[in-house]
């Protein structure tokens, strides 16, 4: 096949601004989407510490006390709201990405995002009948 | 003309022309607002009334061809389906899509997603080649259903305007190209899943992608690419794991 030279053409390149996840609302979505990252690991390096204390009756006390201040109820709360904004946009893409095809038809989305939901309940139960009991 | 209310809406265009210009520029046009018209309608007045040197592409006015894809008030759109009477009586800004290089006013160079095509091998390669005396190669509903929503991509690049990680890595392979090669390799009568596998499992490839999903919002022809890169990243962690623990086992 013969190859033709490309005419040289000056092109203009937008440039990609810093604030480019303003420019639509979904893109501050997903921002937020890869902050909750920050918090969940957050929450996971005080459950490590916590867990480290335990033998340590002194200490653990009063991490126990500190936890039932105004302001650790509200950093808990902050957290949880970013758990959940992670996990349910998260359940909520699980079936773009498994798709079971029954023949012609694809199983419904509300069965596979459904599917996780009841995972994550039962989960929720075992961990809250473990933790109480 | 029928429809016209004697109204007018006012249409600000990106101007480019490259032997004058060292910035771009906008410039501002009032066209008859008529409720049937479309963006194009109004951009094809302008190119025969007002000013011929306003250059864009397009081509079948239908949503088919894929060519009058452009930013209208910063959101990617075929401009032949985006209605004047869904802004009216707002300034609809038009610009060339988002994250291309720009020739000349609303024309974008797209070499680098045909190359990206080409790189993806976005074709039918069949398993096994057929004289035509062997007669067509079948394929059953159910088969068709596999990649059908795939094979709807109209190359509009509206998904690669709307991907902010094409803007910010330009070597990613990008939305519409990966959604083709999967739709081939989805595909029961193709047998090059392999070599297009190693192409969009590259670390250019699925694995740029972090999930923005506007690329599935914009597309007009519903194909999902994002989800069809969310499937691919699946696949090839599967195979990864399969080839660490059962080594011995063929894909």
């Amino acid at each position: 096949m013969p190859s033709y030279p490309k005419p040289q053409v000056k092109q203009y390149h937008p440039p990609v601004k810093a604030t480019w996840w303003l420019a639509r609302p979904a893109y501050i979505k997903f921002m937020v989407r890869e902050l909750t990252s920050l918090f969940i690991a957050g929450y996971a390096a005080f459950l490590v510490v916590l867990m480290a204390k335990a033998d340590d009756v002194a200490a653990f006390q009063s991490i126990m006390d500190a936890l039932k201040t105004p302001v650790s109820i509200l950093l808990h709360l902050i957290v949880l709201g970013f758990a959940l904004f992670h996990s349910i946009t998260f359940f909520n893409l699980t079936p773009r990405v498994l798709v079971v095809q029954r023949g012609e038809d694809r199983l419904a989305d509300a069965a596979i995002a459904g599917a996780h939901y009841a995972m994550w309940l039962v989960a929720t139960l075992v961990i809250l009948f473990v933790a109480t009991r | 003309m029928a429809g016209n209310t004697g109204e007018t809406t006012t249409l600000e265009v990106f101007r480019y022309h490259p032997e004058q210009d060292s910035e771009p520029r906008y410039q501002t046009y009032q066209v008859p607002y008529q409720k049937e018209w479309v963006v194009l309608d109004a951009l094809n007045y302008i190119k025969n009334e007002i000013d011929g040197s306003l250059t864009f592409r397009w081509s079948c006015r239908m949503g088919v061809c894929g060519s009058c894809g452009m930013m209208v008030n910063g959101t990617p759109r075929l401009t032949c389906a985006a209605f004047l009477k869904d802004f009216h009586p707002q300034t609809i800004r038009v610009e060339p899509l988002a994250h291309f290089p720009v020739i000349r006013d609303l024309v974008i160079n797209f070499d680098d997603f045909i190359n990206k095509l080409t790189e993806a091998k976005a074709w039918l390669i069949p398993k096994e080649e057929k004289s035509i005396e062997q007669g067509e190669y079948l394929q059953t509903p159910a088969q068709l259903a596999a990649f059908k929503q795939y094979s709807m991509c109209i190359n509009c690049m509206l998904c690669y305007a709307a991907c902010p990680v094409y803007a910010l890595e330009p070597a990613f392979t990008g939305p519409a190209a990966i959604a083709l090669a999967q739709r081939y390799n989805m595909d029961s009568r193709d047998g090059a899943r392999e070599e297009r596998m190693n192409y969009i499992s590259s670390d250019e490839g699925v694995w740029e992608c972090t999930l923005v999903g506007e690329c599935s919002v914009v597309c007009p022809k519903h194909v999902d690419p994002a989800g069809a890169i969310q499937r691919a990243k699946l696949e090839t962690a599967q195979e990864w794991w399969q080839s660490m623990l059962m080594p011995w086992a063929r894909k």
